[in-house]
């Protein structure tokens, strides 16, 4: 697969390309991950979200969603532990952004009877807060639009038997 | 509490996550006072020759243990999910009721409280449904239902062994609405889809039997038990995430245990009808629902649901797997005692089962202090 460019209309966006976009830094030839400093320039996706939205063709994507690729990587580390599958691939992370030293995450559920928000916020401050550049970690949850099976990566699907 | 925040605000606050644990430490201590109770009453009914605090004591094992211990928590885990005050009602009143009642003072009262902790979990999944209508609402719906309906004919005067049939529906259709929620993320085929409430709606019309027909409603309802059982053995996501590692593969090996013990549950409810008493088949009948069905599911989901409802870290450790096992194996050693009408292992399998509960919150609550050393020294 060849790394996509930089461009606008490349800005992962979606969990599905943000997976696509996370393995194609992996393949660099220097090997090294770039990583957008916390506090420096918001990233285009942060600054264009409709507008990357409308050209990745996603269908299920409702609202414009902010996943700041280095906030995405780090809050893989976010794992369901029954299904053994991360929040960016379960399609529960709605957005992931920083202003200064300060990352605002926002989070959904699958149904507003789980009981795991407290357990999910706590997750994704522990992840974060591991990185020396945040200072502060706000975590918010939504319950709307609410997540549907739609939301999961191709990747969490086919780890939860879903047929093609 | 308050209401999910819109976007960019705070769901909580960050200095308020510490004190989480402290804000629902009575509500916890209400929980371990009911297991604690529950366990000396167990240990009393199987005939060990333990001091008796009250001889009317161990009458009360089967609500201290379900509605005391087990209802507290499931309240909790729905008033954390809401993120309200009033919720906590439920398992306030659990608790409260099941603590009244350990504590000898008028039964009535504590019965009384008991229900009000039903009707509020009701309400609770009322509102859960009003906000996101689902199947798996109703199905945990029918399950407060339950609680209540075996609380007001225990308050009706109804012997315990006619409320137990009210207090296994509670637990189990609250687990199986759980699943049913799972499923959302599993894609099962359409037919199996409606298989599983068809399963339920066959047990809810056992129960429903119970009050006219005794001997006909146990058999249905063992027959929408062991529908339940298979559907969720075929079905569940436990079948995959089985394949995984550490955490993730332990809570399927717990469930699927579990969920084989409900399948036993069905076949004797299904084969013997109604219990005539509390002996060997009673023993039996229960405690493949309550230890093999429920405390597996505790022991799979205690690594997710502690630190949701606490705020404290629960990190799986392999260990576990040593009072899994031994829970599994002494059940099978009581249920060979109650098929032989042999008394001594009917009582060997239940206290193996009692120390395999105290062998886990044991080795959950050493895991639990060592993240939380390593964390503060990090």
């Amino acid at each position: 697969m060849q790394p996509p460019s930089r461009s606008a209309a490349n800005v992962p966006v979606t969990p599905d390309e943000h997976f696509a976009y996370l393995e194609s830094l992996k393949q660099e030839p220097d090997g090294a991950t770039p990583r957008v400093p916390v506090g420096g320039p918001k990233s285009e996706s942060a600054e264009r979200p409709q507008a990357a939205l409308k050209q990745s063709g996603k269908a299920h994507a409702r609202k414009p969603l902010v996943l700041e690729p280095h906030l995405v990587e780090l809050l893989r580390g976010v794992i369901d532990p029954e299904l053994g599958i991360d929040i960016v691939a379960l399609g529960l992370l709605r957005e992931a952004r920083a202003e200064e030293h300060t990352v605002h995450v926002t989070f959904t559920v699958t149904m507003p009877s789980c009981p795991m928000p407290d357990y999910l916020e706590d997750e994704i401050r522990r992840c974060l807060k591991g990185s020396e550049e945040i200072d502060e970690v706000i975590v918010s949850l939504v319950n709307e639009p609410p997540w549907t099976a739609a939301d999961m990566s191709d990747e969490a699907r086919a780890t939860l038997g879903w047929t093609p | 509490m308050t209401d999910p925040a819109p976007p960019g605000e705070p769901a909580m606050p960050e200095s308020s996550v510490p004190s989480r644990f402290m804000r629902r430490l009575p509500l916890l201590a209400l929980a371990m006072v009911a297991l604690l109770a529950g366990l000396w009453t167990g240990l009393q009914r199987l005939g060990l020759d333990i001091p008796v605090l009250r001889t009317d004591l161990a009458g009360l094992h089967g609500p201290v243990f379900v509605l005391g211990f087990l209802g507290t928590q499931i309240g909790l885990e729905r008033a954390v999910a809401l993120r309200r005050g009033w919720p906590f009602l439920a398992p306030a009143a659990a608790g409260a009721g099941s603590l009244w009642l350990i504590a000898g003072l008028p039964a009535t009262a504590g019965q009384v409280l008991l229900m009000i902790g039903g009707l509020t979990l009701c309400s609770v999944y009322l509102t859960l449904h009003r906000e996101a209508p689902a199947w798996h609402n109703g199905v945990m719906g029918l399950g407060a239902a339950a609680w209540t309906a075996g609380v007001i004919s225990w308050l009706a005067g109804a012997a315990l062994v006619q409320v137990m049939p009210w207090l296994a529906a509670f637990l189990v259709l609250t687990i199986v609405g759980e699943r049913l929620e799972l499923t959302r993320m599993t894609q099962p085929p359409a037919a199996a889809r409606a298989m599983l409430p068809a399963a339920v709606a066959v047990f809810v019309a056992g129960l429903a039997g119970l009050m006219v027909w005794p001997e006909t409603g146990w058999r249905v309802a063992g027959a929408g038990l062991l529908a339940q059982a298979l559907w969720l053995i075929r079905f569940d996501v436990a079948r995959r995430t089985v394949r995984m590692h550490g955490v993730t593969r332990f809570m399927a090996v717990a469930l699927l245990a579990g969920y084989t013990w409900l399948a036993v549950a069905g076949v004797t409810w299904l084969w013997h009808g109604e219990p005539l008493g509390a002996g060997f088949t009673y023993d039996a009948m229960v405690h493949t629902i309550f230890v093999g069905f429920v405390f597996s599911m505790i022991f799979a989901h205690a690594p997710v649901i502690v630190p949701a409802v606490l705020g404290v870290p629960l990190p799986f450790k392999p260990a576990m797997y040593a009072p899994l096992a031994l829970l599994h194996a002494g059940l099978l050693v009581r249920l060979a005692g109650d098929a032989a009408g042999s008394g001594d292992a009917m009582r060997a399998g239940g206290v193996v089962n009692e120390i395999a509960i105290v062998a886990f919150v044991a080795i959950a609550a050493a895991c639990s202090l060592r993240e939380q050393r390593a964390r503060r020294t990090a």
